[in-house]
């Protein structure tokens, strides 16, 4: 009994850290600024996968992070889009932890833009949670995700990560977290994007996160964010060459400490 | 009218087709923003009633007087000028786009007033669309079930237990309405409750006859009817409108009788009434309504009712506890309304005497100390209307025992330019004052024991944008149900509207509200502390195709002790609304609500079956979704099927009493068949 209650005690941290921002968004660019979900890229298939029939080309994205200097709090993303005509298919794969705790997912998604202007997106992820000299266990969960191009200009988000509040496990009632997000987009102008996303984890009180982003040219992007629940600050740059493109986040927790991670993606095709 | 004639009517109005095809939809956002502020009290079938018979006979804004035209919503003097000018120096209008040309007149006013307003009798869609212009008269049935799947404790009990369920768990609603001609209709409501036996003796019947503009009989009413006069202070027995973000909408416009087709099983009146055109500028009503409702009766030691000592507005009778308590208490009112027209004022008296069969006893609190016991009530009224180019006066003054306890109200609504209106208004309503059924503008739903003064405006400084904001500030004389001294509120609420393009709207609202009560946890000397209830709403609506919109809403609500507790609450949702196939039109919700207790509930609008509305409160934390449909099976046959599910995360149990259900979890499904000949 006891090791079961280990187990679940556990599991359930590691669900909450999960749940209350810190990985919540796939990507440098999504962590530099704040956190924000709906960001069209190739870590879209984990994140927001409503904006997947909306890339031009197929690509694969590949995340390392790293979380207040710890060196077993460690995780990498990767993903990959592949958008065809008004749909977009996406898989992603992630490994938080080292040899004594680790949580790891696959993830499967499919989107469908009805027009121009709106899209739907659904996923579905196997995930496993081990813990040294004890097992694991493995439950399956699902989002759904919106977005609409209300103009030139707006863009509005939604998603739902586990409305179905999957079981931890057979033998007790602990769930999964339930993440619900609504975000909007605002194109200042040419150079400027600004973005707002409300989420809210279960019993947490609801993030708002505020997003950043300054592209003096295509080639290079400047971002700042804000995520309220820690409170924390969050920073980081893009630089693109041809089909190659590399971003940095550092997210600083007034307590806590530097986060930092990088993403390389990779545009497939002509 | 010859049927050519018509047939060359109707191809000039297929170009305005879509600019007037109306559905219930289009009154949403005009109906949330009057009745979220009611939480729960008001007859939302009533007050449908009051916003669809206006669309239903639109005002032909080619033809109206000021006085017509300040039924519509939200119409201040300087909008009814702007209009009359503009109608004046130009002529009549063509088009209602041409109400973009006026001052005022912006997208999202015109998009509230459009179902309201036609633009030339001749030309309007909703003539030819009435089937009272092609064969005369016009039936509709409605049949609405509504089954909730998890069993509640009352029904579960033995039937031997006075508490237990005696009926089937579905609700029945049965409604007839009959426009036998332009002038005459006939309306017929049957409805039985979730719990309630199928017997004539428990189920809700309602019937009448009502005729207009028969001569100068104005309106006739036979059978269920209701009767407001005036601001609704010495008599109004129809749902009215509080305060809401339409903040310069103050004044009541009451339609003196008007047939009843609501559920509410106690609040209409029964009999007969008369409104008769005694000379052109002149006008009589009369009623009579002597009918049975629900109360609490006192026994004496032999077990014998002697008087009652509540009224029951519930309108349950499932168990035997309520059968005993239904239609124990014989209500006689009788009462007349004379209304005088001069050029720009109107002036009415109103007299209403009520008889109750057995006496009504207060209870010994100290604060019931001025509510009404006895068995008879006279109420005697003077109330005006006075418009003068951009400013309306309105008021009401009434009182009961020989005008001993005088209360009234006071009202002004001022254009002070094309952007900017302006509201006021005074209330004193005597903490001894006692109106048998009363619908006046005020912080308690009773119109007594209160003091306030309200001020609102409303601010276009940029098109497109409106700001709507008012103060009301507010005094209770005596005390009140856990309010152990006088006590004061204030009440501020400020919003700022968007809607500058048609493909999307926008508001974002600031509502405070700081109240005196009680001290929580306090036996026995109780000290007033300002509860402090706040909150702030993003709600934004988006069109993204003619078939697909979307309604997106996050809400905080934060409930402040001043010496104890703040609790919070937070709402967001995701609506879609479709219309995949010609005939089929979907609209689902899916929410999240996470508020710790009762204070810091929140409250949404949901889109529900015709006639039916419903902004229920959110507590604890949960899921909600529903999916309504409406599908036009065949022209004349209409079916709505909603089903809406409820999970709670962090209850085990959900509601109280005998109500109560075991689990976390609730759904419901509707049925609704409208059939029209």
């Amino acid at each position: 009994m006891k090791t079961h209650t280990l187990v679940v005690l556990l599991l359930l941290k590691g669900a909450t850290l999960k749940a209350i921002g810190h990985f919540s968004a796939a990507g440098a660019e999504s962590t530099a600024l704040g956190g924000i979900g709906f960001m069209s890229n190739y870590h879209s298939s984990i994140n927001h996968s409503a904006l997947m029939p909306w890339l031009e080309k197929p690509g694969i994205a590949f995340t390392v992070a790293n979380y207040f200097g710890v060196r077993n709090l460690n995780q990498i993303n990767c993903s990959g889009v592949i958008p065809i005509k008004t749909f977009g298919y996406g898989f992603g794969f992630y490994n938080y932890g080292n040899s004594n705790y680790t949580e790891q997912g696959l993830q499967f998604s499919v989107a469908h833009a009805f027009n121009k202007r709106f899209s739907v997106g659904l996923g579905g992820q196997y995930n496993v949670f081990k813990i040294a000299n004890y097992g694991h266990q493995s439950n399956l969960t699902i989002d759904a995700s919106i977005s609409a191009k209300v103009n030139d200009k707006v863009m509005l988000a939604f998603k739902v990560y586990n409305p179905n509040r999957t079981s931890i496990n057979e033998y007790s009632d602990e769930r999964l977290h339930t993440v619900y997000s609504a975000g909007l987009q605002y194109k200042v102008n040419a150079q400027v994007k600004s973005y707002l996303q409300i989420e809210k984890v279960n019993a947490f009180q609801p993030n708002l996160k505020l997003g950043i982003a300054y592209a003096p040219n295509e080639n290079i992007h400047l971002r700042l964010g804000f995520s309220s629940i820690q409170p924390q600050f969050s920073f980081g740059a893009g630089f693109k060459h041809k089909k190659l493109k590399i971003d940095f986040a550092s997210t600083i927790h007034p307590l806590i400490g530097i986060s930092s991670q990088t993403t390389l993606s990779y545009a497939i095709g002509k | 009218m010859q049927l050519v004639n018509k047939f060359i009517l109707l191809l000039a109005c297929m170009w305005s087709y879509t600019l007037h095809a109306q559905t219930d939809e289009e009154y949403r956002d005009l109906l949330e923003k009057y009745i979220e502020n009611t939480e729960g009290l008001a007859d939302y079938t009533d007050l449908y009633d009051q916003i669809d018979g206006l669309a239903k006979q639109p005002i032909n804004i080619n033809k109206a007087d000021a006085k017509s035209l300040a039924r519509l919503p939200l119409m201040s003097p300087e909008k009814i000028n702007a209009l009359l000018a503009h109608r004046q120096q130009y002529g009549a209008f063509q088009s209602i786009y041409e109400l973009q040309q006026i001052e005022g007149f912006d997208l999202e006013y015109i998009k509230i007033l459009l179902p309201f307003i036609s633009i030339d009798e001749v030309f309007c869609i909703k003539t030819l669309s009435n089937p009272l212009f092609w064969k005369g008269g016009k039936h509709e049935l409605i049949s609405l079930s509504t089954y909730k799947f998890e069993q509640a404790k009352g029904y579960t009990l033995p039937d031997t237990n006075p508490n237990a369920y005696l009926g089937s768990a579905v609700r029945e609603v049965l409604r007839y309405r009959g426009d036998i001609n332009s002038r005459l209709q006939i309306n017929i409501t049957a409805e039985k409750d979730a719990g309630e036996q199928l017997n004539a003796k428990a189920i809700f019947l309602s019937a009448n006859l009502f005729y207009k503009n028969m001569g100068k009989i104005k309106s006739l009413a036979i059978g269920d009817f209701q009767a407001a006069f005036g601001q609704g202070l010495t008599f109004g027995s129809a749902m009215a409108f509080g305060k809401s973000p339409f903040v310069i909408n103050i004044m009541r416009v009451q339609e003196g009788l008007k047939a009843y087709r609501s559920l509410n099983e106690n609040e209409f009146l029964r009999g007969v009434g008369i409104t008769y055109q005694l000379t052109n500028k002149t006008e009589l009503t009369c009623f009579y309504s002597g009918k049975k409702i629900d109360g609490t009766a006192n026994k004496d030691s032999l077990l014998v009712n002697d008087g009652f000592s509540s009224f029951i507005n519930t309108g349950y009778h499932r168990n035997l506890n309520e059968i005993n308590n239904q239609s124990v208490v014989g209500r006689r009112i009788l009462g007349a309304h004379l209304t005088q027209y001069f050029k720009n004022l109107t002036l009415g008296v109103t007299g209403v005497q009520t008889y109750l069969e057995s006496a009504l006893t207060t209870g010994g609190n100290p604060y019931q100390l001025y509510n009404f016991s006895g068995s008879s009530i006279t109420n005697l009224g003077l109330d005006y209307k006075w418009y003068y180019k951009n400013l309306a006066a309105f008021g009401e003054i009434s009182g009961n025992q020989n005008f001993k306890n005088t209360s009234l109200i006071n009202g002004l609504i001022l254009s002070l330019g094309k952007q900017f209106d302006l509201s006021l208004l005074h209330r004193h309503y005597d903490k001894s004052y006692h109106g048998t059924m009363t619908n006046a503008m005020g912080e308690g739903s009773d119109n007594k024991n209160e003091n306030g003064l309200y001020a609102g405006f409303s601010l276009s400084p940029i098109k497109g944008y409106k700001l709507n904001a008012y103060a009301d500030l507010y005094r209770f004389n005596w005390l009140r149900y856990q309010v152990d001294a006088p006590s004061s509120g204030k009440d501020y609420l400020l919003e700022l509207q968007y809607a500058k393009r048609k493909s999307y709207t926008w508001y974002l609202r600031y509502r405070k509200e700081v109240k005196q009560m009680n001290e929580e946890g306090i036996q026995h000397l109780n000290r007033m502390e300002n509860n402090t209830r706040q909150q702030m709403r993003f709600h934004i609506e988006t069109i993204i195709s003619p078939k697909l919109s979307l309604r997106n809403r996050v809400e905080w609500v934060q409930y402040q002790l001043q010496y104890g507790k703040t609790t919070h609450g937070f709402l967001m949702f995701q609506d879609i609304v479709t219309s995949p196939l010609r005939k089929l039109k979907i609209i689902g919700r899916l929410m999240y609500f996470d508020a710790q207790d009762y204070d810091a509930r929140l409250y949404a609008y949901e889109n529900d079956m015709l006639y039916s509305y419903s902004v229920p409160a959110f507590q604890n934390r949960g899921t909600r979704f529903y999916i309504l449909t409406k599908y036009k099976l065949k022209r004349n046959i209409d079916i709505w099927t909603r089903f809406s599910r409820t999970a709670y995360e962090n209850q085990t149990t959900i509601g109280s009493g005998y109500d109560i259900i075991d689990g976390n979890k609730v759904s419901e499904l509707k049925i609704q068949i409208k059939w029209t000949i």
